[in-house]
């Protein structure tokens, strides 16, 4: 039985949104853009790709629309449909003081109304907007590998990440705020979904079939991909990296800490340098790393529509190991926030971690060790003000 | 020399009927000059410079032979797999840092076999990674250090493995839920000795990419790597699998 031709969503809208590069394209808001580069890489046709926007379409509704997907029960956890809605669609104000559209308003114009990080403003930015499709967060509490707390989430929206265009929403009130953190959460599991969904596609279906989301296929699909997805947003209260209560500071402790930063058991100078003056004094060797969201464009498999979609995309730019003197941490200047960052690394980047990978496991410092680390990083860059 | 089994095995098969020992083998070969590898830049570090890392992205034999070829058996949803033993090792596969590089190049590892990366040189490295399916990693591992991590998927690609304090440094991780899998060595050879007769999906992936139109007989592998081969129950010895040198960068 030959499968039915999937719908022809957007093809035209797509590719002259292509066309017009990276900027603009934050501006199309009734459909969700395709991540085009992971389709081109994993070999799809064009009636595959679009097989993916359809089911993509059916699971999680438009910008306009957004659905949650009654299979995936607990992204009602996470995400409750009226305050998507909320966040969701053009900017209007109905009802006195009830804001619809917040996402639209708010972020769109760095984050991409898709969250692919790629608003109309973000190429001038540096670091750029977080690309909320892989699901991957930077500044968060959790073991490396889990997503972030709905605490951790809450925090960046309300101190911004300093030291980056991500701006505080303090002057939002705590519940737009609250809706706003729901709304990045479906935004992200959508991207998640678009991945698994083009693996499956790429690397499991034979050559040129498009996908048919139901029967068997769509049950292994819920329950092998998708919960395991959700399931891991909802649970990652049980991820967070504790730090130990924190002990005594004293001279012999920031000894200690001096000691392994620049010892081959931690390696922190070989990136930040000695003095950690950063990356850009440690050497050009840097120059040639990137983070999880570039290296992808990177290392793609090279065809001509891949070529293309990368010289369309934000420039390409390296990784650099940050400057630890005189700059003000992106990821909060607790002792716990340095603990988690110095424990686990910075996911997404290239920043190691010297802590185990989950609870229990061993790690290259001892939680003790890594704690020496933190003060010492703060005797060498005391804070200015707290947060 | 390459048999294609007849017409009568693809039926058993499309049974589902598996019998007899099977096997495949094969070497893949170069034909022509491969440039020498190239020096790669070792950074500052003393013993990566004692060490001269080189381009380790097309390694021959001295009697043209390609190294690190994944040779793997794929099926795609609704296609026959032939049956897997769950005689997983107990010995960890291990990744060695050594003199700046990764070695082994191209590791595979079974799901629920340990995988334990290890550093043997002076200075510490990174291990950072990707995976898909199972939990992404990147951690440091010091001199004579150790670390170890459980498998609990297959994943369908081999996966990337990078050290970010070298760059340069690059290897594969394979990982399988069946001993279907195999590397080429040094000499260009594979083997998979326990594939069933059967009609099964090969996949040929090089460097984390498909190996694509290698000539198998009187197939080439597709734009994914894949060919699919008829194993007779006396198994099926592929012999030399050539392929230009100018096709390798
Ligand atoms: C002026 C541009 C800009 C606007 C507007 C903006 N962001 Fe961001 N955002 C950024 C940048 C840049 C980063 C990346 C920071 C980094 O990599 O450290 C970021 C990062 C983030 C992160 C990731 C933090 C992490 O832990 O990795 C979240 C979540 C986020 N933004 C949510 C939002 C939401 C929600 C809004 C709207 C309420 C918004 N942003 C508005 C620029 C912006
Ligand atoms: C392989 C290179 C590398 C190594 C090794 C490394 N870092 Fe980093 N580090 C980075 C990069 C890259 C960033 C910037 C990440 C970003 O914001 O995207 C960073 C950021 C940081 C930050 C800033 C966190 C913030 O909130 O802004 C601190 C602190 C830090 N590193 C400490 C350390 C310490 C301590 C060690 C040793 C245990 C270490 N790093 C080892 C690459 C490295």
């Amino acid at each position: 039985m030959p499968p039915p031709r999937p719908r022809r969503r957007h093809r035209l809208a797509a590719l002259l949104c292509a066309a017009a590069g990276a900027t603009g394209c934050g501006e199309r808001a009734d459909s969700f853009q395709p991540n085009g580069l992971l389709r081109a890489t994993g070999g799809l046709t064009d009636e595959q790709s679009s097989s993916i926007d359809a089911a993509l379409a059916e699971l999680f509704g438009s910008p306009d629309e957004p659905r949650l997907p009654p299979e995936l029960p607990r992204m009602a956890e996470l995400c409750d449909l009226a305050a998507l809605q909320q966040a969701a669609g053009p900017v209007a104000s109905h009802e006195v003081g009830v804001t619809q559209g917040l996402y639209r308003r708010h972020c769109a114009r760095c984050h991409g109304v898709t969250g692919d990080g790629r608003g109309p403003t973000a190429r001038y930015q540096s670091p750029y907007p977080r690309d909320f499709r892989r699901g991957v967060f930077k500044w968060k509490s959790t073991y490396r590998d889990a997503p972030p707390t709905v605490a951790d989430l809450d925090r960046v929206l309300e101190h911004g990440v300093p030291g980056t265009a991500m701006p505080s929403f303090r002057l939002l009130s705590e519940e737009e705020r609250e809706i706003l953190q729901q709304y990045v959460i479906y935004l992200a599991i959508r991207g998640q979904t678009e991945r698994a969904l083009v693996s499956l596609v790429a690397d499991e279906l034979p050559a040129g079939e498009p996908l048919r989301l139901e029967g068997d296929l769509r049950d292994e699909v819920m329950s092998e991909s998708l919960a395991p997805i959700v399931a891991a947003w909802v649970d990652a209260e049980s991820d967070v990296v504790s730090p130990p209560d924190s002990s005594e500071v004293d001279d012999r402790l920031i000894a200690r800490g001096r000691d392994l930063y620049h010892s081959e058991k931690a390696g922190c100078f070989k990136c930040h340098g000695a003095a950690g003056q950063g990356g850009a004094v440690a050497g050009k060797d840097y120059e040639i790393d990137y983070d999880r969201w570039t290296r992808e464009r990177v290392v793609a498999r090279p065809s001509d529509a891949v070529a293309h979609l990368v010289r369309q995309d934000l420039p390409i730019r390296p990784s650099r190991p940050r400057q630890l003197i005189g700059a003000t941490p992106h990821g909060g200047d607790a002792t716990a926030d340095l603990y988690r960052r110095v424990h686990q690394g910075i996911a997404g980047t290239t920043m190691p971690a010297v802590g185990g990978a989950y609870p229990g496991q061993p790690g290259s410092l001892t939680d003790e060790e890594v704690q020496s680390v933190v003060v010492y990083l703060q005797s060498i860059n005391p804070k200015e003000s707290p947060l | 020399m390459f048999k294609r089994a007849g017409i009568v095995i693809s039926l058993l098969l499309a049974a589902g009927i598996v019998d007899g020992a099977g096997g495949l083998s094969g070497r893949i070969v170069v034909v022509g000059a491969v440039p020498p590898a190239e020096a790669l830049p070792p950074g500052r570090d003393a013993c990566c410079q004692a060490a001269g890392p080189v381009d380790q992205s097309v390694v021959v034999g001295p009697e043209g032979g390609l190294a690190n070829v994944v040779v793997s058996v794929e099926p795609r949803r609704g296609e026959p797999a032939p049956p897997a033993d769950d005689a997983v090792p107990e010995e960890p596969a291990t990744l060695t840092n050594r003199g700046c590089a990764f070695i082994p190049r191209v590791l595979v590892v079974r799901v629920g076999q340990p995988l334990v990366l290890a550093n043997n040189d002076p200075t510490m490295h990174n291990v950072d990674i990707e995976f898909v399916r199972n939990r992404p990693a990147n951690v440091v591992v010091p001199p004579d250090g150790r670390r170890e991590f459980d498998l609990v998927k297959p994943e369908r690609r081999p996966i990337g493995v990078r050290c970010n304090v070298h760059p340069f440094m690059q290897a594969w991780v394979v990982v399988r839920d069946d001993p279907f899998a195999a590397v080429t060595d040094e000499s260009g050879e594979f083997e998979l000795a326990e594939l069933p007769s059967g009609e099964w999906r090969l996949r040929f992936w090089r460097e984390g990419k498909p190996f694509v139109g290698l000539q198998i007989g009187s197939s080439a592998t597709d734009e994914r790597g894949e060919v699919v081969l008829a194993i007779p129950a006396g198994g099926l010895q592929l012999g030399d699998l050539r392929v230009a040198a100018t096709d390798l960068r």
